[in-house]
């Protein structure tokens, strides 16, 4: 059985940043593991652990340097890398169908069983590539699984969904499918030292969007970015400076004021 | 004609609904084109009711004898029928997780690209949308080309208004022609999540603590406060890394997103991923020693002190008034 993990960088801006036309500056930006993708990931990670034949490869968008990111997916158990990039797509916001058509090229080459990925990215919380992987390969789908259990001998996996509102659904969904993992579902381990070595030796293959048979029009968006800027804020905080005792009479008041006070 | 997707709860609409078919309003008038929704479930009739007010001309009730309950395949494969069927120049829809899901099934299906988060558009033969990323910490202007226009509307941004000139909806009856295989994934049971107390995401009030606690002892005065004013109680990313509240605790991206009256959050910086989870707070009063955190900015009322001293007097203070 394969499973195919899409991992992407998780990108966070420092509290101080400044705009480089349609980018937030680089020196500015820090790259990680995407968090959602780190659950999905150790979810795998734990069925090859429990059955000897799953084999974990992870799937991700982006130039040489998320290399470093990816080797942090191997260092914590995956067992193979594959990475897809073009020069052409550099500075572009990939929009979710354009990014599934690239990663669901990677899943047509490794035909995995089931396809796990974090259910959104920190940058632009589409939330949407999985279904639109899902979409393009034909497989069933289910996103924000906090509870996966395969029945492998059936082909059919249960899945908790967790809605908004603290609502819970279940689900029985048929393999192969692609699943989108909520945080919280397990507790994503950290790479011991001698993960860390070992993905030093593990594949990690890069390939272009054309040796995956995917065409420069594949690649066009009709979402384009003309520029990227900071909202205005309007702060008009009340500040209490005092000391705590004389501020908390005051706060009890506003709160009663509020009617928040029971 | 502008095709908004409408969620409800036994046939009122949602919040973030309403705030959808305000923007979905402005897009129209735009435009010159009518509104129209599209509802699932037997509740269509109460629904054109509440919508109709908003300027909404027609609703189309999907209903399908496989399809009882949410099933995302078949609601957005629905929804593209509809659009073969009415050829809408956009379809609109609400910014929650249901709205996104089946979004982003038409589009796939479709073969689309979305918009989601948008705040603003200048509506032509493409459409220049102002949407937000990093959950709103910066703004994009980007442009959307394409045959239908596919939007969200950015969550708790935009006020809810019926239109000036609204009136009643007609309900018109679609059944989609639907295939095994996008009911293949269905509910087949919903559980009230079992955790005891306001559930986070629905509280009136929240109380939340962040690295500045210190420890898990630290929470003890903050589940005080939180039991004095009827809080949920949250915590910040930090303090689930670190060990002291569990996962479920998490305000933030990652975490619950909560929608309160009233939000306290104590010794949180304010960090871009927990601003995400509580910009749907009305009003924020921060306890911070540091009178340059990004929360101050974002706080309408904000105590510059140590919240080890400041909550306990303010727990003091709140009982001598309420005799508790």
């Amino acid at each position: 059985m394969k499973v195919l993990v899409t991992v992407a960088e998780e990108v966070t801006v420092d509290d101080d940043f400044e705009i480089d036309g349609t980018r937030v500056d680089d020196r500015y930006l820090s790259y990680d593991l995407n968090e959602w993708d780190d659950y999905a990931l150790e979810e795998a990670v734990q069925l090859s652990e429990q059955h000897d034949d799953v084999d974990v490869v992870t799937a991700t968008i982006g130039p040489e340097r998320v290399e470093e990111t990816v080797r942090q997916a191997l260092a914590k158990g995956a067992d193979r890398a594959v990475r897809v990039w073009a020069d052409a797509l550099a500075g572009e916001v990939l929009d979710p169908v354009t990014k599934a058509r690239l990663l669901a090229a990677v899943a047509r080459e490794e035909e995995p069983d089931l396809v796990l990925s974090g259910v959104q990215t920190g940058d632009d919380a589409f939330g949407a590539t999985g279904v639109a992987l899902a979409q393009q390969l034909g497989f069933a789908w289910a996103a924000v699984v906090n509870d996966l259990d395969i029945d492998r001998e059936a082909g059919v996996a249960s899945v908790h969904r967790e809605l908004e509102g603290g609502v819970e659904e279940l689900t029985d969904v048929e393999l192969p499918a692609v699943f989108t993992i909520q945080t919280g579902i397990n507790e994503p381990r950290y790479a011991s030292l001698r993960g860390i070595r070992q993905a030093q030796s593990k594949p990690l293959e890069a390939a272009s969007p054309s040796e995956l048979g995917l065409s420069a029009g594949d690649l066009v968006s009709s979402l384009s970015v003309a520029s990227l800027y900071e909202p205005e804020t309007e702060s008009d905080v009340t500040l209490f400076e005092g000391d705590a005792d004389e501020t908390a009479g005051e706060l009890a008041d506003l709160l009663r004021e509020k009617g928040v006070e029971a | 004609m502008i095709l908004t997707f409408v969620e409800h709860e036994a046939g009122v609409p949602e919040d973030t609904t309403l705030e959808a078919l305000t923007f979905a309003r402005d897009v129209a008038d735009q435009t010159d084109s009518a509104i129209e929704a599209v509802v699932f479930g037997d509740e269509g009739p109460a629904v054109a009711d509440e919508v109709g007010a908003y300027g909404v001309g027609a609703v189309h009730a999907v209903s399908h004898p496989d399809l009882d309950t949410y099933a995302p395949e078949a609601w957005g494969e629905s929804v593209s029928q509809l659009v073969d069927e009415l050829s809408p120049e956009a379809v609109i829809a609400p910014g929650s997780d249901r709205g996104h899901e089946v979004l982003a099934h038409t589009a796939a299906k479709r073969d689309l690209a979305m918009a989601a988060n948008c705040l603003e558009v200048e509506a032509g033969d493409s459409y220049e949308l102002t949407r937000q990323r990093w959950g709103g910490t910066l703004l994009e202007h980007a442009r959307l080309s394409g045959e239908t226009k596919l939007l969200s509307a950015a969550p708790n941004e935009i006020s809810a208004e019926p239109a000036d000139d609204g009136g009643e909806a007609a309900v018109q009856e679609f059944e989609p022609d639907l295939e095994e295989s996008d009911l293949r994934v269905q509910i087949s049971s919903i559980e009230e999540s079992d955790e005891e107390g306001i559930p986070l995401g629905e509280a009136r009030t929240v109380v939340s603590g962040g690295r500045g606690v210190g420890s898990p002892e630290g929470f003890d005065k903050l589940e005080e406060l939180a039991d004095l004013l009827d809080a949920a109680i949250g915590s910040s990313r930090a303090a689930v890394n670190e060990g002291w509240r569990s996962h479920d605790d998490q305000i933030g991206q990652t975490g619950t997103k909560i929608s309160p009256k009233l939000y306290i959050p104590c010794g949180i910086s304010g960090a871009v991923q927990h601003m995400v989870g509580c910009k749907g707070a009305e009003n924020i009063m921060a306890i911070n020693t540091d009178p340059e955190a990004a929360i101050i900015q974002k706080a309408e009322y904000a105590v510059i002190g140590d919240l080890h001293e400041v909550v306990p007097e303010l727990n003091e203070a709140i009982r001598e008034e309420t005799g508790q």
